[in-house]
């Protein structure tokens, strides 16, 4: 019996044919397939940024998220579509990040960005104002599937992006 | 320049700089092969 | 007795004890006698190649051209300024990785394993005895008369001597000597000709103050159709002379066999480096000198004499100490990488391949030192003897053996489906051509370089040649896919693969195989 999940699942922008036809406008020579879909966790975390500076005052909202297997943060400026469905279990990457450990890493990223990008005489308050854990869909595409130098690639399926496999 | 006749020079001067410059680019080119690889046979083999 | 001569001789002792400190190294394996276990270097492979490369020409033929013609000989220089770079670029990466999967430990080994040819190994390996032995016997020869010359001494025993630790330290430490030494040799090359250079200038006045001068004796030898534009409009002859040495070292067997000793692929982007930098500061400065000579030495007798004459008339006490051994260091460099293949082809190519097939590691490392010594104990003799024809062959050794193996060494890399009837056709068409044109003249009837013909012969006789032979085997062609290097993905994917999603992919790559561990 297939166990199902709950999870939040982020809006796919790149269906299946329109993944395949990406791949292939890029590369004419080649063959795709998109075989099936995972999906990868994140965490999400909001934060409001106070910085009382008579000079510089910064406000507003700052998002970032931390992948939930190898946590390394990511900036985001808009806010991730979401949506709950239900995947099966043999899909879902697990995440190994707990939420305490992962909201210190987000806060220490985001400081660590405001830093670099502006000189700021004291360090920025931050109040988190949400968090969640959600699942980016990535397809699984083979390429020249019968042939001899056949590959796999992995497509985020909310931008477009892709990386080989082994 | 140089009391060239511009037919020399212009068949001549260059070429210390052509080859210099072609060697740079061949030294960069694989430099970003070589890390592309890498990321792809590390990616592969990694933390196994 | 003469500062000179004490620096050399020092020098001549200080190669021999690299040549014994490496005996015993050398003496673990064919592997190590013959490649140096694989484990160079950029900067050994790059100056090793190039000092290799750089002959005795570079300091008696090439000054001599250049004071006879004018600038038109600089072709000549441009070319050999872009021949290592071109070599490196072409040819290293693949080689290297083809060559170790192959197993080949000569480059006529290899071209017999890639194209799976026993022919190949016989025709390729007679063509190498042949014009490597006569290029061999021309830098004996050349050794025995510069050392003549600028010492004194009798002729045998310039040769004896000069000869004669290049033997010993060839013998002891094969081809890890012969790549240390050059790394050395190759030094004192550019040293020597760089101060000769600045002092020439400081004499001349500089590049205008050369020029200038030059055109006042003769205005043509600024021209770069040569001497009274006797080559005038003849872009043919022009093209050849800078053709030749810009991708004729792709052919030379001593010369590619260094692709073969890196220690990886990843070598050859800071060789490459090296060898540009080496180039564009050696290179071209024989023939500066040669048309200085043309201004400060107009009575010279002996065109080849440039350079020492220059040295000992102009120049300060101290650079005429290391004029000697650069002059040397050209000659024994090329020298010993010659008798070294030389002894490699003798001993791995025809005893081992055809005589014993058995043999164990000590005995392959004894014949191929036998062998070493073999040829080179020949190679005085012919030097001493002077047996006319003989010498006749060394004109055609550089454009025979590039023409004869350029073809297939390239093809070899380059074009998946190239077979042995190819090859072989491309080697004797090439090597053929070459001879005639030479032999006979051609150039003067065609307007076209012998080079030149023989590499376009070449190349239609692979061609055609190809046509008649069968494709190659699926190891073959697994190994040819291999050597190009992790290149399985398409160049349009790999240009935009998404760098950031990397951690990603692997945690995925990782869930993969558990989830599904069968699958592949």
């Amino acid at each position: 019996m297939i166990k199902l999940q709950t999870i939040l699942v982020e809006k796919i922008n790149f269906e299946k044919d329109e993944t395949k036809r990406l791949l292939e406008k890029l590369d004419s020579e080649s063959t795709y397939k998109v075989q099936h879909c995972i999906y990868y966790p994140y965490l999400f975390f909001e934060y409001s940024v106070q910085k009382k500076n008579f000079f510089d005052p910064i406000e507003g909202k700052l998002g970032c998220t931390i992948d939930g297997v190898n946590k390394i943060g990511a900036l985001i400026d808009t806010y991730p579509l979401l949506d709950e469905k239900k995947i099966a279990d043999g899909q879902i990457v697990n995440c190994t990040l707990s939420l305490p450990d992962a909201e210190a890493i987000a806060k220490k990223f985001l400081l660590d960005s405001i830093l670099r990008k502006r000189k700021v005489f004291t360090i920025p308050k931050l109040k988190m104002t949400q968090q969640k854990i959600f699942y980016r869909p990535y397809w699984i595409v083979k390429g020249n599937e019968d042939k001899p130098n056949h590959f796999l690639l992995l497509v985020d399926a909310v931008s477009g992006k892709f990386h080989p496999l082994h | 320049m140089f009391h060239f006749p511009a037919e020399t020079f212009w068949l001549v001067v260059p070429w210390p700089i052509i080859w210099l410059t072609w060697a740079i680019i061949v030294f960069f080119k694989f430099k970003r092969d070589e890390e592309l690889e890498d990321e792809y046979v590390n990616n592969g083999k990694g933390d196994e | 007795m003469r500062v000179d001569i004490v620096f050399f001789i020092c020098y001549l002792l200080f190669l021999l004890g690299i040549g014994v400190y490496f005996t015993r190294k050398a003496s673990r394996s064919p592997e190590s006698y013959l490649l140096a276990d694989r484990k160079l270097g950029p900067a050994v492979t790059a100056l090793t190649m190039q000092s290799t490369s750089m002959s005795g020409f570079m300091f008696m033929g090439g000054p001599a051209l250049a004071y006879q013609h004018g600038w038109y000989a600089i072709m000549y220089a441009i070319g050999d300024a872009g021949g290592g770079i071109v070599n490196l670029t072409v040819l290293g990466k693949r080689m290297r990785r083809m060559s170790q999967l192959l197993g080949a430990l000569s480059p006529i080994e290899y071209l017999e394993k890639r194209f799976e040819s026993a022919a190949i190994r016989v025709v390729g390996a007679t063509i190498t005895i042949i014009f490597l032995f006569a290029y061999v016997f021309a830098q004996f020869l050349a050794a025995g008369k510069t050392l003549e010359t600028l010492t004194g001494w009798k002729y045998e025993w310039a040769v004896i001597i000069g000869v004669g630790i290049i033997i010993l330290y060839t013998v002891a430490g094969g081809y890890l000597a012969v790549v240390w030494t050059d790394f050395f040799q190759s030094i004192i090359m550019l040293l020597g000709v760089l101060f000769l250079v600045i002092a020439g200038f400081n004499h001349v006045g500089g590049l205008s103050g050369l020029n200038q001068q030059l055109a006042e004796i003769d205005p043509s030898y600024l021209s770069i159709w040569g001497k009274d534009y006797v080559y005038y409009g003849q872009w043919g002859v022009i093209i050849g002379s800078s053709l030749i040495y810009m991708i004729g070292y792709m052919g030379l067997p001593h010369v590619v066999v260094r692709h073969m000793s890196m220690r990886s692929t990843k070598t050859v982007k800071t060789a490459t480096l090296i060898t540009a930098i080496y180039n564009q500061l050696f290179t071209y400065s024989p023939y500066l000198l040669g048309f200085m000579g043309i201004i400060l030495l107009p009575q010279l007798s002996d065109p080849e004499m440039v350079i020492p004459t220059l040295a000992y008339t102009f120049f300060p006490g101290i650079l005429s100490a290391i004029l000697l051994s650069a002059v040397m260091a050209a000659i024994m460099s090329t020298a010993d990488s010659i008798l070294m293949q030389a002894g490699t082809t003798l001993s791995r190519d025809i005893y081992q391949r055809f005589i014993d097939k058995k043999a164990s590691y000590s005995r392959v490392v004894l014949i191929s030192r036998l062998s070493v010594l073999l040829a080179g104990v020949i190679g005085i003799l012919v030097a001493i003897i002077q047996p006319p024809r003989v010498f006749d062959l060394v004109v055609f050794a550089f454009g025979t053996l590039g023409n004869s193996f350029m073809v297939a060494y390239i093809a070899s890399v380059y074009w998946k489906n190239a077979n042995k009837v190819g090859v072989l056709s491309s080697m004797i068409a090439g090597g053929l051509s070459n001879i005639l044109w030479t032999s006979l003249n051609w150039e003067a009837v065609t307007g076209i370089h012998p080079f030149l013909a023989g590499l376009i012969i070449s190349i239609i006789a692979m061609l055609i040649g190809n046509r008649f032979g069968t494709p190659p085997s699926e190891k073959i062609q697994k190994i040819f896919d291999e050597a190009k290097g992790q290149r399985i993905l398409p160049k349009n994917i790999e240009k935009n693969i998404a760098k950031d999603i990397g951690p990603e992919a692997r945690t995925v790559s990782l869930f993969l195989k558990q989830v599904n561990p069968v699958n592949g």
